[in-house]
C-alpha cells in the first residue's frame, strides 16, 4: 500500500465523441476523488455519461481532456491490460467457450501466474460467489444471475485495486438483487478493494454507498454521502433525481420563511442563514400536517401507499406541497380530499438550492 | 409439436415435387456412380461389376499427376487465402474507417464477377507482367479467387462476436496478441474452418480459371477430366468423378459438423 489518500483522481476530464456538428460531450469538465476502499457510486439518468467515465477509468477510451490518476500515477496512454483494474460489465461479457473457472482463472492466467496459485484463487472465488458446483460449466448453462457472479468472481481474481462495476445488479430480480447488494458490500469490505459501481436506482445508490456522485448532463452535480445527497441536494437536480420533493419560493428574513398569502413558517425551517428570495426544496416526511403549522393549504389528493400516506397540498398562495404520514394501525386518515389544512415543517425542513433566483 | 403455425405453412404437393427435385439434382450422380463400376469398356452399356477402372484410375500416371497438381494448388489455395481472409475480416471488424463500406464490397465481388471475365484478365495480366503459364500462376489465379470464398464465413462469424468480449480480455490483462489467441480466434475458428473447407471445394473443382492459366505440366484434375471427355466418355472418367464426389462429400460432412458446433 501506499500513502495516497485517493484510489483514483479524476481532474478536470471532458469527453467528446465525434467530430463537428455531431459532436456529442458525454462528458463535461468532471473532477472527483475517490478513496481508497471505498464504495463509491456513479448515479444519474440514462446518457449522463457514467458508462464513458468507467470505460475512460477502465482504458477502452482516452478522455478527450484531463487527466485519471491511479494511487497518484496518471493513467493517460496506458492501455487497459497495463491498468490494475478490473470491469463487471453490464452485459458480463463471459468468454462463452470457456468453463466457469476458466473465465474466473483467465486473469490470472494472463499476469503469469502459476498453476497451484490459479487453482487455489478460482477455488477460493467460485466459493466466495457460492458457485462451487458450477465450476465445470459452460456460460449458456447458468442463469443470469449465476452469470452475474462468475463475471464479479472473474474480475475479483486477480485481486485489482480498482473494481468497476457497470449497472451491475439491473439484470436480476429484486429477491436476488437485495442478495447481491449485501454480498457486493461485503466482498468491498473485506477484500480491501475500491468500487465504483453505476447505477441509476437511486435507492441502491443510498443503500450501498459510501458515497455518491452523482451526474446530470455531463456534469458532476453533487458528491456526498448518502445522507448528505438525501438531506442537503445542492441544486434542483439533484434534489428532483433522488426521493420525493416538494419545490417552493420564499422569503427569508431574519430566521423566518415567509410564504405569502400562505402563512410562514418562525424558527429555523431553513437551515441557512440566506435573506431575500430563495429557492427552496423539501422531502415530504420532514412535513407534517398539524394544526399549530405556519402554512394553509388545501388538499387536493391523498395518496394511500401501504407504508406511508402522502397528501398533496395547494397552499394558500398557488404553490404545491407535498407531505407524507407513516402509517399507524388503526389510525385514521388524517384529512381528506378539500379539507383546508396547516403545514408544520422539521427544522432544516427546507433546503436552499443554489444557482437559481427565487421568485419567479 | 404440431402448432397452427406449421399447419398453415402445409401446401398440397410439396412432398411430390421434393421428390422430382432431389431426382433431378442426384439421379444423373447415381448413374455416375453406378456407371464407375460397369465392366463395359462403352460407358453406358452395363455389362457386369467391376473394380477395373478404379485400379486404372490409380495406374494411370497422368491422372496421378494431375491429381497430384490439384491438390498442391488447392492446398496452398487454402492456407494462404484462408491467412488473408482472416487478416481483411479483422480489419473490417476492428471498427469504422473511411472506405470501409466500398472495401467491403470489393472483398465480396468477386463472387459476381463472371468466371470466364476473371480468367481472361488473369491470362492478360500474367502475360503483362511475364511470367511464364505453370502452376505457380495456377496457384496466384486460386489464391485470388478463393480469397472472398473464405471471407464470407469468417466475416459472419465476427459480425456476431461481441466486441465486450475482446475488452474483457484486455481489460483481464491480456496483451492484444493474447486476447486474439485465447478469446477471438477460438470463437471464430468455425467460421475459419467452414471458410478454408469451401476455398479448398472452390479450388479442387476450378476448371475456367485454371483452364486459361494452367501452361504445360501443370495441367489439374478437372483440366484433364475435360481433356479425357473430349476423346469420349469412359468409365474412368466415370471413375475419378465418383473419387472427387467421395472427397467432396467428406468435405460438407465435415463443414456441417464444424458449423454445427456451439458458439
Ligand atoms: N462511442 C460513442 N460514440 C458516440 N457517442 C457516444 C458513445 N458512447 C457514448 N456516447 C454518448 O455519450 C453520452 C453518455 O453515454 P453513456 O453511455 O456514458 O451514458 P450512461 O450514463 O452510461 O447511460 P445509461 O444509464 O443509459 O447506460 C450519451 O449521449 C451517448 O449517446
Ligand atoms: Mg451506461
Amino acid at each position: 500500500m501506499n500513502g495516497h489518500a485517493y484510489s483514483i483522481e479524476i481532474d478536470q476530464v471532458s469527453k467528446r465523441f465525434g467530430h463537428g456538428s455531431e459532436a456529442t460531450l458525454a462528458l463535461d469538465t468532471v473532477s472527483l476523488n475517490i478513496r481508497t476502499n471505498e464504495f463509491f457510486t456513479l448515479l444519474g439518468p440514462s446518457g449522463c455519461g457514467k458508462t464513458t467515465l468507467l470505460r475512460m477509468i477502465a482504458g477502452f477510451e482516452e478522455p478527450t481532456s484531463g487527466d485519471i490518476r491511479l494511487d497518484g500515477v496518471s493513467l493517460t496512454g496506458r492501455l487497459p491490460f497495463q491498468r490494475p483494474v478490473n470491469t463487471v460489465f453490464q452485459s458480463y461479457a463471459l468468454f462463452p467457450h470457456l468453463t466457469v473457472e476458466e473465465n474466473v482463472a483467465f486473469g490470472l492466467e494472463m499476469l503469469g501466474r502459476d498453476r497451484a496459485a490459479v487453482r487455489e484463487a478460482v477455488t477460493r472465488m467460485l466459493a466466495l460467489v457460492k458457485l462451487s458446483d458450477y465450476a465445470r460449466r459452460r456460460p449458456h448453462q447458468l442463469s443470469g444471475g449465476q452469470q452475474q457472479r462468475v463475471a464479479l468472481a472473474r474480475a475479483l481474481a486477480p485481486h485489482p485495486k480498482v473494481l468497476l462495476l457497470d449497472e451491475s445488479l439491473s439484470a436480476l430480480d429484486l429477491k436476488l438483487r437485495k442478495d447481491m447488494q449485501v454480498e457486493l458490500k461485503r466482498l468491498q469490505r473485506e477484500t480491501g478493494i475500491t468500487f465504483v459501481f453505476v447505477t441509476h436506482d437511486q435507492e441502491e445508490a443510498l443503500t450501498m454507498s459510501d458515497r455518491i456522485a452523482v451526474m446530470g448532463g455531463g456534469k458532476l452535480q453533487q458528491v456526498g454521502s448518502p445522507e448528505e445527497i438525501y438531506d442537503r441536494p445542492v441544486n434542483r437536480f439533484v434534489a428532483d433525481f433522488i426521493g420525493e420533493t416538494s419545490f417552493l419560493t420564499a422569503e427569508a428574513r431574519g430566521s423566518a420563511l415567509e410564504f405569502g398569502a400562505a402563512g410562514r413558517l418562525a424558527e429555523g425551517a431553513l437551515g441557512t442563514t440566506a435573506q431575500g428570495p430563495v429557492a427552496l426544496a423539501a422531502r415530504p416526511e420532514r412535513l407534517r400536517l398539524s394544526e399549530d403549522g405556519g402554512l394553509t393549504g388545501v388538499v387536493s389528493e391523498v395518496v394511500y401507499r401501504g407504508a406511508d400516506t402522502l397528501y398533496l397540498v395547494t397552499l394558500a398562495d398557488g404553490q404545491n406541497c407535498r407531505v407524507r404520514h407513516t402509517n399507524r394501525l388503526g389510525a385514521r386518515e388524517r384529512a381528506v380530499t378539500g379539507d383546508r389544512v396547516r403545514i408544520a415543517a422539521e427544522p432544516g425542513a427546507f433546503q436552499l438550492l443554489t444557482g437559481e433566483a427565487g421568485h419567479a | 409439436m404440431p402448432s397452427i403455425e406449421n399447419r398453415l405453412w402445409r401446401f398440397h404437393g410439396v412432398a411430390p415435387t421434393a421428390w422430382l427435385a432431389f431426382v433431378y439434382l442426384y439421379l444423373p450422380i447415381v448413374i455416375l456412380v453406378v456407371l464407375s463400376f460397369n465392366a463395359n469398356k462403352v460407358a453406358t452399356l452395363w455389362t457386369g461389376f467391376s473394380f477395373d477402372w478404379y485400379l486404372r484410375v490409380l495406374e494411370n500416371d497422368n491422372i496421378l499427376r494431375a491429381t497430384r497438381n490439384s491438390l498442391v494448388v488447392a492446398t496452398g489455395a487454402t492456407v494462404v487465402s484462408t491467412f488473408f481472409a482472416t487478416l481483411a475480416a479483422l480489419a473490417m471488424a476492428s471498427g469504422p474507417f473511411r472506405g470501409k463500406g466500398v472495401m467491403n464490397a470489393m472483398l465480396g465481388l468477386p463472387l459476381l464477377v463472371p468466371e470466364i471475365v476473371t480468367a481472361v484478365a488473369s491470362l492478360l495480366f500474367f502475360l503483362a507482367l511475364g511470367l511464364e503459364l505453370g502452376l505457380t500462376t495456377v496457384l496466384i489465379a486460386h489464391i485470388v479467387f478463393c480469397l472472398p470464398f473464405a471471407y464470407l464465413p469468417i466475416r459472419a462469424r465476427l459480425e456476431g462476436l461481441d466486441p465486450r468480449l475482446a475488452e474483457a480480455a484486455a481489460d483481464l490483462y491480456a496483451s492484444r496478441w493474447q486476447a486474439f489467441r485465447r478469446v477471438t480466434l477460438p470463437l471464430i475458428l468455425p467460421g475459419v474452418v467452414s471458410g478454408a473447407m469451401l476455398a479448398f471445394i472452390v479450388s479442387l473443382d476450378d476448371f475456367v480459371i485454371t483452364f486459361f492459366v494452367a501452361g504445360a505440366g501443370a495441367t489439374t484434375l478437372p483440366v484433364y477430366i475435360f481433356g479425357l471427355i473430349r476423346m469420349g466418355i469412359t468409365p474412368e472418367v466415370n471413375a475419378i468423378s465418383a473419387l472427387l464426389l467421395m472427397v467432396s462429400i467428406a468435405f460438407v460432412v465435415l463443414s456441417y459438423r464444424v458449423g454445427r458446433r456451439p458458439s
